[in-house]
């Protein structure tokens, strides 16, 4: 079980990394989009020859990274809803048992099937060279395209740390420190 | 009809049995698409084909959408408000600016509500940090329990109504609608709802000013130059910052996106004014009884520069860890949402909900008040969220087929359906005994606040909702007459 408990350490480590990743780009958004917004304004050419619509197809794709690198890092931190109305006066025990099943039942197959559904999306957009629809838009569109597989893997990865915690927990042999990202603190 | 046509049926069956697990949205919203995927599949109903374009729909509907890129950006002008202590400074501000009003306190936590209505968007959060900035120190003050929590309860929620509310942006996203149309139609009914709550207040406050004991005189600063040197740093910049933001929305000089963007950074600037210039220019910050009221005090201004800096960072990086956590649980839920209706429609649940609703032969009023209903009903156990990205994509067909005639021409209707959804969720949130808010509210709560005088204290706001609500239905042009002045 510890050794178990130590993959998921691991794993909510690599998904941390992964998030503060994602996160900053929030902060690069917000710059860019003021960027854009005063230099159009302003009617001040921009730099490096980028053009307007460069810098909103960046936005989406900061926006787009924000969201996949931290979806799956946000459920080893509970911030993802939950219906709270019967699970408040659930046991700890049958709250690990609906994350268990939850996440063989529901996550896995889920996660797994949008990872696998989406690499031949991202292969075809690869190949294919696909660009941007607009003409002075940005290329290698297969590289935003691939944060979908990012997207899953990473929510199958925090499934798999989330299971073994859970687990752990059904055993009683979970740490407390870690029960708080499992079933959440009892608020 | 076999069970196969009613299979989406059975998928909401089986959504809203499994949503109660307490197991994440959603996960459970891809795991109940999957499942009835597999179910279409064995019964012949579908093609495992029809699953490959689902990449191209969330890259489609989440990824590569230049609007839904607003939502962190306003997340992130709300968090870093609040963090910087900009929010608590404001409201310090408006309660001593109408210690001398009836009911001043209370005024306050409305007018601030609907100033920041941006604050976060999610009802939960928003409706806790009020409670925790201005409820202490109106227990304190010994303040009728009832009125304090039903004012903050109310206020709270506001914020999905008044703009620059997220999830207008998502309604506007999944109705197809302009976002800026959308957040110009909001403003008056937002600013009816705040009217009426503060109307309720004064009246209620001058009959019985037992009530609303304002709060002490020898609070905040004496003079008149103290009073104006409160005024333009704690009420100035955070209103221009918020005018700016909605005024150029509205005067149709920048997107919401943009708006959104360069409100984030102002609202980093206002952040890094609060945290690191007035402390090292000596200004102290006010101070107003009550456990939250204080947070920041004569020690941080004797720290030297490099603490003060460092302390902005650490701000900083706080609001960006939570907004992307806040982004990630709404997007979350977006790809969740975008894979359960995608099967959804696969296994013919569009035709079945309208020939369902046909044989309903409601007429539109019929409809429109079902639409409400329902959407009352699904708020007393869901919040916004799950709302719009489940339900609003089922009935949105319907919608924009609905024709009132005279009454509301075809293409606003969808503007008027969203303004009505969006003032009727909130009523719902705030309707005893499931309204959430209200649960928020309580968690936050001093203890000798009890949930019986929640509960009675909200039921005036809920009759000023309906109220509100009516006139909406009654009188569209109080959502449609601004953006037609302004945007056509």
């Amino acid at each position: 079980m510890e050794s178990a408990l130590t993959v998921s350490r691991a794993i909510d480590a690599f998904l941390w990394v992964m998030a503060k990743m994602g996160a900053w780009c929030a902060l690069l958004l917000v710059l860019v989009v003021t960027y854009d917004v005063t230099t159009r304004y302003l009617g001040v050419p921009k730099v490096f020859g980028l053009t307007s619509t460069m810098l909103q197809e960046s936005e989406y794709w900061l926006h787009s990274f924000l969201i996949v690198l931290v979806v799956g890092y946000a459920y080893t931190k509970q911030s993802h809803v939950r219906i709270d109305l019967i699970r408040e006066n659930l046991s700890d025990r049958t709250k690990y048992m609906i994350e268990v099943a939850g996440i063989l039942l529901a996550l896995i197959p889920y996660s797994f099937l949008g990872a696998w559904l989406s690499w031949p999306y991202v292969v075809r957009s690869f190949t294919s060279g696909e660009i941007s629809k607009s003409q002075t838009g940005l290329t290698d569109l297969w590289i935003l395209k691939s944060g979908l597989i990012i997207l899953f893997v990473l929510i199958g990865l925090a499934g798999i740390s989330q299971l073994i915690k859970s687990i752990a927990g059904l055993a009683g042999r979970l740490p407390d420190d870690m029960k708080a990202t499992t079933i959440g603190g009892g608020h | 009809m076999g069970i196969i046509e009613l299979l989406p049926l059975l998928m909401f069956v089986a959504l809203a049995f499994l949503l109660f697990s307490g197991f994440p949205v959603a996960w459970v919203l891809g795991g109940v698409g999957l499942g009835f995927g597999l179910i279409g599949i064995v019964a012949d109903e579908l093609n495992f084909i029809q699953f490959s374009t689902l990449p191209s729909r969330i890259f489609g509907g989440v990824m590569e959408n230049l609007i839904l890129t607003a939502i962190p950006m306003f997340v992130f002008m709300g968090t870093m408000l609040e963090k910087s202590g900009v929010a608590r400074d404001l409201l310090n501000c408006l309660q001593i600016l109408m210690r001398r009003v009836p009911g001043g306190l209370a005024l306050s936590v409305t007018i601030m509500g609907t100033i920041l209505a941006a604050t976060t968007g999610i009802i939960g959060a928003s409706v806790i940090m009020m409670s925790l900035l201005a409820l202490p120190i109106m227990v304190e003050r010994k303040y009728d329990h009832a009125l304090a929590t039903g004012t903050i309860a109310a206020s709270g929620t506001l914020g999905i109504l008044i703009p620059p509310s997220i999830m207008l942006v998502i309604m506007a996203d999944l109705l197809s609608r302009s976002v800026g149309n959308l957040f110009v139609a909001a403003v008056f009914p937002g600013l009816i709802l705040a009217t009426l709550y503060m109307g309720y207040i004064v009246i209620r406050c001058w009959i019985n000013p037992s009530l609303a004991p304002p709060i002490s005189e020898a609070l905040g600063p004496q003079t008149r130059g103290g009073i104006a040197v409160m005024i333009l740093r704690s009420f100035v910049p955070p209103v221009i910052l918020i005018g700016m933001v909605l005024g150029s929305i509205l005067g149709g000089v920048a997107t919401p996106t943009e708006a959104a963007g360069v409100g984030a950074l102002g609202a980093i600037l206002l952040g890094f004014f609060n945290l690191v210039i007035l402390p090292s220019m000596g200004v102290k910050d006010f101070t107003l009884k009550g456990p939250d009221a204080s947070t920041q005090s004569a020690t941080v201004i004797a720290t030297s520069l490099w603490r003060k800096l460092v302390q902005f960072e650490r701000t900083v990086s706080g609001v960006v860890d939570s907004t992307a956590q806040t982004n990630a649980m709404i997007f979350g839920l977006f790809v969740g949402a975008t894979f359960f209706s995608y099967i959804f429609r696969a296994l013919g649940g569009d035709d079945l909900v309208i020939s369902t609703v046909e044989a309903m032969g409601l007429g539109p009023w019929g409809l429109l008040f079902l639409l409400l209903g329902l959407v009352f009903v699904l708020g007393f156990f869901f919040d916004w969220i799950e709302i719009t990205l489940i339900v609003l994509p089922v009935f949105a067909p319907i919608i924009a087929q609905l024709d009132f005639g005279d009454h509301v021409s075809r293409f606003d209707v969808v503007y008027w359906f969203a303004i009505l959804i969006a003032i009727n969720l909130q009523t719902s949130f705030l309707t005893p005994p499931f309204g959430f808010a209200l649960f928020y509210l309580k968690a936050v709560a001093p203890p000798e606040v009890k949930i019986q005088q929640i509960y009675r204290g909200i039921i005036p706001f809920v009759i000023l909702q309906l109220f509100g609500l009516t006139l909406v239905i009654l009188f569209p042009e109080i959502a449609l007459w601004l953006p037609r002045v302004l945007l056509n």
